[in-house]
């Protein structure tokens, strides 16, 4: 909206010439992290309230051998105060014109739907595991994939150019190292399934999943900025994407959201962001990384995402069902340390240090190339 | 494709006589006897827990057979574990296969025979060894000779469950002063669960064996108690649990109800 008001309005010979300000990504990047913030200060204790009166609380379910009833009866789908703080601001603060945004956001909006229908069926059945089946949800992940897909490499849709959309690129390398043109269609598609999935397994503990997304934010934002100027990609060797600089403010916006929800979903929490914000955050986080190919790079500032998915998968695919026993002693793996006897707080803390080493490891691959 | 679908429907309804067991003891006898027999160990182990479930004693010796099977899925052996623990009446047999199944290589199948000793076994099984073996290796009396021993130092298990399992193990069936040694040892391990375990075993012991008493004492005083805590301090509902449970006994005393008033000046942790 501001930078609507700046296009319509700006005029620079008088008082109006103020507007100019909302033209800077930067300035709208800090006005809309700080507004998701406060948005999420303001309506999150209302929104708990809300919650817990309608009975939106979680239906908490064998975590192994561990005792789940402190956390029972706590408000869950938290991820709509996300939701709600991250997309209003970049409302206000963002080019809305821009397709880089408006497909991130509709890849919250499609993700915390999907999400907040399972957290509904959850509750409605009492159970934390009748939510929507296993399949559904795939299904679902996999056709916003295949759309994001088609809008991403049809030449008339694309925000990008069309030779640089069907590229893979990785990092350390300078230049794309495929040329898949429609077989990039798959890479999109599992990558969709895969990012929003990793943040949901992740989200099992108070603050576990937030801060990592926020760090993920952050690297994306950066990524995002420097891909959005011809100047700075040029220097790095990256390819240059004509207005991805604005998923910078959105990045933003999201970081923002991000903080205001651990004000309220730090130990012990208030509210959990349930499927609704987990599944957003995932997909939305990923759909950014897809528009702005930085695929590699989201599973490096993401490696605590990697890392519980693939601590859940090789306990369940590999251990459980094939060699009969527990490779782990609990997955997903912060359930390991749990186990242990590690207080929640703890491991939160610690994941939170290593999300932070894996982001710095993702910003210091943009240098090394 | 049409093995994994045959293979899913034959754990399908595995799984649902678990849930909705069959109303005759025969029935049931049946119904284990063939998952018992499969090929498949997922329904093998449903067979297993279906036996504890159901109690068919009959079925006990094929369980003491599965849990020292080395090419059994590990699952399963620990499954079945858990079941003679708690069925198996703590006969020679029962308890010989309990030992053997200390040695497996899988974890949950010691830690859970350990449980199982524990619940089947007193002082004068003598199934001491097997557990110092499983703690400290093949050398365990050398170890054990020793005036104090830093569990850190011998320690040969490398499960956390397993040395906690152990140590409860002790706690019932340890004699004299290798028991006490080897609980007082345990009682420094790094892991605060299983120096909780330790400590506890070692009053256990102390109980039962009285010349120990005094230095029981003293090492659980010195007992490092600075942990992790997985647990939370919830004082409200820590009060709600203690209301509840004098309120369901029938006729609590007020001076017990009293008690659980929160201290308000003192801090709100600390109860009045």
């Amino acid at each position: 909206m501001f930078h609507l008001i700046y296009r319509l309005f700006y005029d620079p010979d008088n008082i109006l010439r103020l507007l100019r300000l909302f033209r800077y990504i930067s300035v709208r990047s800090i006005g809309a992290g700080i507004t998701a913030f406060l948005v999420c200060l303001i309506v999150g204790p209302r929104l708990i309230r809300r919650l817990k009166r309608v009975g939106a609380v979680d239906q908490a379910w064998d975590y192994g051998v561990l005792d789940i009833t402190a956390k029972r009866g706590t408000p869950t789908m938290g991820g709509i105060l996300i939701l709600v703080g991250a997309l209003g601001s970049a409302l206000l603060w963002c080019n809305v014109a821009n397709e880089f945004v408006w497909l991130c956001m509709l890849a919250g909006l499609w993700f915390g739907l999907l999400g907040s229908l399972d957290d509904m069926l959850k509750i409605r059945r009492a159970s934390g595991v009748k939510g929507l089946s296993r399949g559904v949800k795939y299904l679902a992940q996999i056709m916003f994939g295949v759309a994001i897909a088609g809008i991403y490499l049809i030449p008339d849709l694309s925000p990008v150019k069309h030779e640089v959309a069907g590229s893979l690129y990785i990092p350390f390398v300078k230049f794309p190292i495929l040329q898949l043109g429609l077989g990039y269609v798959f890479i999109i598609v599992v990558f969709t399934v895969m990012s929003s999935n990793c943040v949901n397994i992740t989200d099992g503990m108070d603050g576990l999943a937030i801060v990592p997304a926020i760090f993920t934010a952050l690297v994306l934002g950066i990524f995002a900025y420097v891909l959005g100027r011809e100047d700075y990609s040029a220097y790095l060797h990256y390819v240059y994407l004509p207005g991805a600089g604005e998923l910078t403010v959105l990045c933003s916006a999201l970081l923002g959201a991000g903080v205001g929800f651990l004000w309220f979903n730090a130990y012990p929490a208030s509210v959990f962001m349930g499927d609704a914000g987990s599944l957003a955050l995932g997909g939305m986080l990923g759909t950014m990384a897809i528009l702005i190919k930085q695929e590699v790079v989201f599973f490096i500032a993401g490696g605590v995402f990697v890392v519980e998915a693939a601590s859940s998968f090789i306990q369940d695919y590999v251990g459980l069902r094939l060699l009969g026993r527990r490779i782990f002693y609990r997955a997903p793996i912060h359930f390991s340390f749990l186990h242990r006897g590690v207080g929640e707080s703890k491991i939160a803390v610690r994941f939170w240090i290593i999300a932070a080493v894996f982001a710095a490891l993702a910003v210091a691959t943009m240098k090394l190339r | 494709m049409l093995h994994r679908l045959r293979r899913a429907s034959e754990y399908s309804k595995a799984s649902s006589l678990l849930e909705d067991p069959p109303k005759s003891r025969e029935a049931t006898v049946n119904a284990v006897e063939s998952m018992l027999a499969s090929r498949k160990w997922q329904v093998r182990n449903v067979g297993v827990k279906l036996t504890g479930k159901a109690g068919l004693e009959e079925f006990l010796p094929r369980l003491r057979q599965i849990v020292v099977d080395r090419r059994e899925a590990g699952i399963v052996k620990r499954n079945a574990a858990d079941v003679l623990g708690l069925r198996g009446g703590g006969d020679r047999e029962t308890v010989d296969a309990l030992v053997g199944a200390l040695k497996d290589l899988y974890w949950e199948v010691r830690s859970r025979s350990a449980l199982a000793l524990w619940r089947l076994c007193g002082p004068e099984d003598g199934v001491e060894d097997p557990i110092y073996e499983m703690l400290f290796g093949s050398k365990h009396s050398e170890v054990l000779k020793r005036p104090v021993i830093y569990v850190d130092d011998y320690l040969t298990e490398k499960s956390f469950e397993v040395r906690g399992y152990a140590a409860q193990a002790l706690g019932s069936v340890g004699t004299g002063d290798r028991a006490f040694r080897a609980l007082v040892a345990l009682t420094t391990d790094e892991n605060w669960v299983v120096r909780n375990q330790a400590a506890v075993a070692l009053g256990e012991l102390a109980a039962r064996e009285r010349d120990f008493y005094r230095s029981a004492v003293e090492w659980v005083e010195r007992l490092d108690v600075v942990c992790d805590g997985a647990i939370s301090i919830f004082p409200i509902r820590e009060s709600v649990n203690h209301l509840t449970a004098l309120l369901r006994s029938g006729e609590p005393e007020q001076a017990q109800i009293r008690d659980l008033y929160l201290h308000l000046m003192e801090g709100w942790h600390r109860r009045s």
